[in-house]
């Protein structure tokens, strides 16, 4: 879990540490079940968005077999989409895994709009962005939006 | 076409003015400021019957500032003929005899008005069979408008005679659809107008018996898995939707019998008024309501030929949203009752497109200060009120406020990224 951070696996977002009714516990391991060692919410950290989702993930892509540039993040939807580099056969299974997990639903797209925006507003810097959402500093940077001055 | 209010010294205001649109007329409020109060009195003043308790002026009178003082209650009104002609009057309340003034020549309404209350009851006003000017002498027995309680819908009008005003929508469905003539066309055809989305049709199945003991035949309707469901077994949503196409029908076919019999042109328009218009619908269907009970009237009649006027409340963000792609400000218009000052205020409010359900919550229609729990709304403005703050108050208050935030807030809420940066920053600083 350290090894990871905070970082969602799934939305590539920090999770807060949030307390109370309704709240998931992501530091408990659970007991190892072989039946449900394919299942990624048994060790990848996930937001409770995507824990709400996990039902639908069983079976698409383990985040930890994605490899840099297979997702690109179109900055102006905030939607996630499959790089036009990649094989039919990965693109199919991107394809798959953002409908499964509905990474482009209205609440992930707000959720990745306001890293962006408060970035672009200068409000946050360009280091607290890679740390807290890599993925959303990782596209800014690939796609030259950097802010001046920001390397 | 009702064109204005304006009550002094009756209803929870000491005077209201309110100018109605031709088409679509949205009362928003909290309760009890008087929404269904000013559809009882729009209904009143078109039919000359009340649909709920009759309107009476408070006993205590008004404060005014000179001390407390009982003014007059009057009741004035404007509206439009069938041919444009615009029409004002107004009722003035006998105190003594505790009723509203009326001319014998009334009612006045200019085509077909139809409420439905939020009891699930329906009132209906026809001017083919309704309006007599002469009452001494008309030998039908007829009443002054159709009041339908939630169950004469079903099982006729009235429940407790033997001869009916109205079979009911039980037997006229089965009748209608054994016969399988013009009127089962129009039911499935409005039924279709009203459904909650094309692939969600509302289509009427097999009669059949629901229990030993009625001997009626039900209507079904067809369902998405297959099964067809008693009419009267459906979920609310469902049942009060089918009451209101089966109502329209029904109104819409003895109107023009009565206005043939008459020999008087049927109406060119229709009023609704309903109460609470997004009761028990699906958000799905809430999106579409408004729209279908527009273009109801096509589904009976070529377009064009009977104009639709709307006055509804509604508590929906959902039905404000609705109305961003059509909205014409000409012809709808959204109103808001206000407690402002300990007094309540009617005004019209700007629609503009807001794009999402959330700021319509937080809009003055609903009034929402975050679209949040309770809870999670006290803490964010808390932590507003601090991010106000001048100058910076200590670091400890912006970590206490972050205790309370990781009680209120997802792990992922927009809120983190600009105050995460901000705590760390100060954390750092320290």
């Amino acid at each position: 879990m350290r090894a990871y951070g905070r970082i969602c696996a799934y939305m590539a977002i920090w999770i807060e540490e949030v307390t109370g009714a309704g709240t998931i516990d992501h530091m408990i391991p659970r007991a190892v079940d072989w039946n449900h060692v394919y299942e990624w919410d048994n060790y990848r950290l996930a937001c409770s968005l995507m824990n709400s989702r996990k039902n639908a993930a069983i079976a698409v892509l383990d985040p930890f077999q994605v490899e840099p540039g297979w997702f690109e993040l179109d900055l102006v939807g905030m939607q996630v989409r499959a790089s036009g580099t990649v094989s039919p056969s990965i693109r199919e299974r991107l394809e798959r895994t953002i409908e499964r997990l509905r990474l482009n639903e209205s609440d992930c797209r707000e959720a990745r709009w306001a890293w962006a925006n408060a970035y672009f507003r200068r409000e946050i810097s360009y280091a607290f962005v890679a740390r807290r959402a890599p993925f959303v500093a990782c596209e800014l940077r690939r796609q030259g939006r950097l802010n001046p001055g920001d390397v | 076409m009702l064109e204005s209010l304006h009550l002094k010294n009756v209803g929870p205001a000491p005077e209201m003015e309110i100018h109605f649109r031709p088409r679509i007329n949205l009362l928003t409020g909290d309760n009890g400021l008087g929404k269904t109060f000013l559809l009882d009195i729009a209904w009143w003043v078109l039919t000359r019957t009340w649909a709920g308790m009759p309107a009476t002026p408070p006993r205590q009178g008004w404060k005014t500032p000179s001390g407390t003082e009982r003014g007059t209650s009057v009741i004035q009104y404007g509206y439009r003929n069938g041919s444009g002609k615009p029409h004002e009057g107004e009722s003035l309340f006998n105190r003594a005899e505790q009723s509203w003034s009326s001319k014998p020549a009334h009612p006045v309404a200019p085509g077909l008005v139809i409420y439905a209350r939020s009891d699930g009851g329906f009132s209906i006003w026809d001017p083919a069979r309704n309006a007599w000017k002469d009452r001494d002498t008309r030998h039908l027995d007829l009443p002054s408008a159709f009041h339908f309680g939630a169950r004469e819908v079903w099982d006729g009008l009235p429940l407790d005679r033997p001869s009916k005003l109205c079979n009911g929508l039980i037997l006229d469905w089965g009748n209608w659809q054994r016969e399988n003539g013009e009127a089962f066309a129009q039911l499935v055809a409005v039924l279709q107008a009203l459904s909650p989305s094309p692939d969600e049709r509302l289509r009427p199945g097999r009669l059949t018996r629901i229990d030993v003991a009625d001997a009626r035949d039900h209507p079904t309707l067809k369902t998405a898995y297959g099964q067809e469901v008693p009419l009267v077994l459906a979920s609310a949503g469902v049942r009060r939707i089918a009451a209101l196409a089966y109502l329209l029908v029904w109104t819409w076919e003895e109107h023009r019998r009565a206005a043939e019999i008459r020999g008087v042109q049927p109406a060119s328009e229709i009023l609704f008024l309903v109460d609470e218009i997004e009761n028990h619908l699906h958000p799905q269907w809430q999106r579409r309501i408004l729209k279908s009970l527009l273009e109801l009237m096509e589904a009976l009649t070529s377009p064009g030929t009977v104009s639709v006027q709307l006055v509804a409340t509604t508590h929906s963000p959902l039905i404000l949203v609705s109305m961003e792609t059509f909205f014409d400000s000409r012809k709808d218009a959204l109103w808001g009752l206000d407690l402002v000052d300990s007094k309540v205020e009617l005004q019209e409010l700007p629609y503009i497109r807001r794009g999402v359900v959330d700021n319509w919550l937080t809009s003055p229609a609903i009034g929402l200060h975050q679209p949040r729990s309770l809870e999670a709304e006290q803490v964010l403005e808390k932590a507003l009120a601090l991010l106000r703050k001048t100058p910076t108050p200590p670091i400890r208050e912006f970590e206490e406020v972050d205790r309370e935030l990781r009680g209120v807030l997802g792990d992922i809420d927009p809120f983190w990224v600009r105050w995460s940066f901000l705590l760390e920053e100060m954390r750092g600083g320290a």
